[in-house]
């Protein structure tokens, strides 16, 4: 049993979890997405400056919601990378501080395997080799996943865009608002998905050779743009469902590819592009189709939060690795077989 | 007795100490201006391994480069939090002015790019607000001046302040100046008909095909000044760059910044663009308008940094081939 | 000086000829349409360090490749729509002694940083997978600089 606070700053949400073992306790996060929505675009306080000032609320907000105290608390997690240094550095000070006063253990945990490492909670499904798909704002990948905690390999990634970023670059473009994924999920709703075949990046038999797992958008964000330039009167609906569809498809194809030929029949879908409502929908039919068993985490948990992290923490402690060492260096563009350091 | 843990991440040092009723337990320091992060829990946990007893956790707020400054507060709070004790921030500047045997002197640490940051000291005491100036300016106001090399600010001293001083709350962020200061001598004021003839010389120059004639320029600037308004910088008795916006059905539309060669990339466009936004302001309107020439579209980021975002494009606008990109920036 | 640019690969070769010339304290300004080639340009920079997985950053903002010297690629387009606060609170200026940067969209915000850069404009060309690559250098540091 492990009590584990986890925190997550890489990039725009100041995050804290707090797991016991696999039980979720609390989760909070405070969103700085949130603050420039709200003042339309201009915003008082930016970024790092906003991880700073969030973090003692956040942190105490979250003690609260689980009814224990800092001296419950059997060890700290925290995002160590990748991400925006400046964001990276408020969290891993925060839990460096935190840690020696309290003489406990301190992990710092790769952002991406937290993302899956979320699947982990509130359930007791026993930990097997599996497929994860990583979709979010920064990054989109196939991993292959022998051990969470000590062992993933990368088996294909993007090439050039994320898919989160394409869709909030599209969304920008349509002028739908930031961020770009549940406006797209809510305009494609009433959209026909198959209005405009866009292309599905890496696709064609000749990248199979050298792409065969891995992502590229970036063709599809000029064809969405030429689309909407080349048609005035564009229907925006149809437009985000068509787009939508297109992403969507290419990161199914791929992923069940990798469980096919890898053998490993399950696929866990994570990262904040795991919310889509269509990608949900699709991945359930396909890995029907397939014989996958598919695992998605709640909505709510798949955009970046402490929780995660603390989940991965919690593993960690589970399967005997070591905590890391005084001292321990944010790295920003971290790679995923870093799982912890 | 009070046991105060004191740090400071402002400058290229990360610096920590112990200090025990004035008896100072612990004190260390490393020099490396990205490493504050690795270095301060080192730091911190061999200051905890002399004594580990702290009543107290006192901080450098600044001013200073963000990322140290970040890494130190963010620290000095958590450990605080962890151990249910309080936290105090304390001015850098002042933990290095305590070292100082003047009656009256300045205090400054590096801000980059030939500026410093810095404070003014008289009889022991911070008299003026920190702020970032460019070092040839501190110069000129003939106090002598202690900087950053010769003096850091020393955590000991900042424990030993704690008593003494009001906590400051909040990290002294000092945003440098916007705009980078105007080259020396460049003038701001309304066009006149004068300019206008100037003018026309310098479109047909900057935008040959596209330029507007003598005749289309006379018209627009007739409007002005109810429904128009047009400005013109001047430097060296020289018209070197105006601009024009006037005032349609609850819209503002910029007509041209236009700035000469010589004179570009000195922030005299982005002055130009923020007084007409003003004026579109001043006039009630709910949102500014622009058409700019695609591929002769340099002015672009400079718009998009103000709030303007392409909403069309129009083929042909400006003649065979060339299109306008049309952008428009919400006031409302 | 301009190049004209006619396929992906020769726009990544352009890159690694710039990125073999760069130095720490280099800055290079990036500025493009969506899908000009800002962050394949980018790639080839990076190669010339060394670095083989370079993705567009437009989410994160920036990624700091450490090293001797760090390569630092960032995108200022999610800050256009905020003031110049939303980029020196990056605090880029404490990492430059010791980094090469790429900033994508960063023009209108490069002077907060330094006022010695590589001004890199890259337009549609005359037809579609054609690009026109404009560098301009601008400051001492970049006299002379040719490609």
């Amino acid at each position: 049993m492990a009590l584990v606070l986890g925190i997550e700053t890489s990039c725009d949400e100041t995050a804290v979890g707090i797991v016991n073992d696999r039980k979720l306790l609390a989760n909070v996060i405070s969103s700085s997405v949130e603050q420039h929505a709200r003042f339309g675009g201009v915003v008082p306080e930016v970024a790092s400056r906003a991880h700073l000032e969030a973090m003692q609320q956040v942190i105490k907000q979250a003690l609260k919601d689980a009814s224990v105290t800092l001296e419950d608390i059997e060890a700290i997690a925290v995002t160590a990378g990748p991400g925006l240094i400046g964001a990276l550095l408020v969290g891993v000070s925060s839990a460096s501080g935190l840690a020696l006063a309290l003489d406990k253990p301190l992990y710092g945990i790769n952002h991406l395997s937290a993302h899956i490492a979320v699947d982990r909670l509130d359930n007791d499904a026993s930990m097997q080799p599996t497929i994860a798909l990583l979709v979010s704002g920064g990054h989109s990948s196939i991993l292959q996943v022998n051990n969470l905690a000590t062992d993933v390999i990368v088996k294909g990634a993007t090439i050039d865009d994320a898919a989160g970023e394409a869709f909030d670059k599209i969304a920008r473009i349509m002028g739908l608002g930031f961020p770009g994924g549940p406006v797209i999920d809510k305009a494609a709703s009433s959209g026909n998905k198959d209005a405009i075949l866009f292309p599905r990046g890496l696709t064609q038999s000749a990248d199979l050779e050298e792409h065969r797992y891995d992502f590229s958008f970036s063709g599809l964000k000029t064809a969405v743009s030429r689309c909407l330039q080349q048609t005035p009167n564009y229907l925006k609906a149809d437009v985000a469902a068509s787009f939508q569809e297109a992403v969507v498809d290419v990161l199914l194809i791929k992923s069940i590819a990798v469980c096919k030929d890898s053998g490993i029949d399950n696929l866990v879908i994570a990262g904040g592009v795991a919310a889509n409502s269509r990608l949900r929908e699709l991945a359930k039919q396909r890995c029907e189709v397939a014989n996958i068993a598919l695992r998605i985490p709640p909505a709510g948990l798949c955009t970046d939060n402490g929780a995660m992290v603390a989940a991965l923490g919690s593993l960690a402690i589970n399967e005997g690795v070591k905590p890391s060492q005084t001292g321990l260096s944010a790295d920003s563009a971290a790679s995923i077989a870093q799982v912890i350091w | 007795m009070s046991t105060i843990l004191a740090i400071d991440t402002s400058t290229s040092r990360t610096s920590v100490a112990l200090v025990a009723d004035g008896k100072v337990l612990f004190t260390k320091f490393h020099e490396d201006s990205l490493a504050h992060g690795e270095v301060l829990p080192k730091l911190v946990k061999e200051a905890l391994a002399v004594n580990k007893d702290i009543d107290l956790v006192a901080v450098g707020m600044g001013p200073g480069p963000f990322t140290g400054l970040r890494v130190g507060i963010s620290f000095a709070q958590s450990f605080a939090l962890g151990l249910n004790i309080d936290w105090v921030g304390v001015c850098s500047l002042d933990a290095m002015a305590a070292s100082i045997n003047e009656s009256e002197f300045i205090v400054s640490t590096d801000a980059r790019r030939k500026e410093r940051f810095w404070a003014i000291y008289k009889d022991g005491k911070r008299v003026s607000d920190p702020a970032v100036s460019q070092a040839t300016e501190l110069e000129k106001l003939g106090i002598p001046i202690f900087n950053e090399g010769d003096y850091f600010p020393d955590p000991v001293l900042l424990a030993n302040l704690v008593p003494n001083t009001k906590s400051v709350e909040q990290p002294i962020y000092i945003r440098k100046p916007d705009a980078y200061p105007l080259p020396v001598g460049v003038k701001f004021r309304a066009m006149t008909t004068l300019d206008l003839v100037v003018a026309a010389g310098i479109e047909k120059e900057v935008y040959g095909k596209a330029a507007w004639s003598n005749a289309q320029f006379k018209e627009e600037f007739a409007k002005a000044p109810k429904d128009a308004y047009y400005l013109a910088a001047e430097a060296e008795g020289e018209l070197i760059a105006y601009a024009g916006i006037f005032f349609v059905a609850d819209v503002a539309d910029i007509h041209t910044i236009t700035v000469v060669e010589k004179y570009r990339r000195k922030g005299v466009g982005r002055e130009l663009l923020k007084r007409l936004i003003d004026w579109a302001r001043v006039k009630k309107a709910d949102a500014i308008m622009l058409e700019m020439r695609l591929g002769n579209d340099a002015a672009r980021p400079l718009y998009e940094l103000n709030g303007f975002v392409e909403v069309s494009k129009r083929e042909n606008y400006y003649g065979p081939g060339l299109t306008a990109v049309v952008m428009r920036k919400e006031l409302k | 000086m301009k190049f004209q640019v006619n396929s992906v690969s020769e726009m990544h070769q352009l890159g690694a000829k710039i990125g073999t010339q760069l130095k720490p304290s280099d800055v290079v300004v990036l500025t493009g349409d969506l899908g000009a080639g800002k962050t394949v340009l980018t790639q080839g920079i990076a190669s010339a360090f060394g670095i083989e997985n370079v993705t567009s950053p437009t989410f994160v903002i920036s990624r700091v490749y450490k090293g001797k010297p760090n390569f630092i690629h960032a995108d200022a387009y999610r800050l256009l729509d905020f003031g110049l606060e939303s980029f020196t609170d990056l605090d880029f200026e404490s990492y430059l002694p010791s980094s090469v940067f790429v900033i994508e969209w960063g023009a209108a915000f490069v002077t907060t940083l330094t006022d010695q850069y590589l001004d890199i404009k890259i337009n549609q060309g005359l037809t579609e997978t054609v690009r026109e690559v404009e560098i301009n250098p601008i400051g001492q540091r970049w006299s002379g600089f040719k490609v």
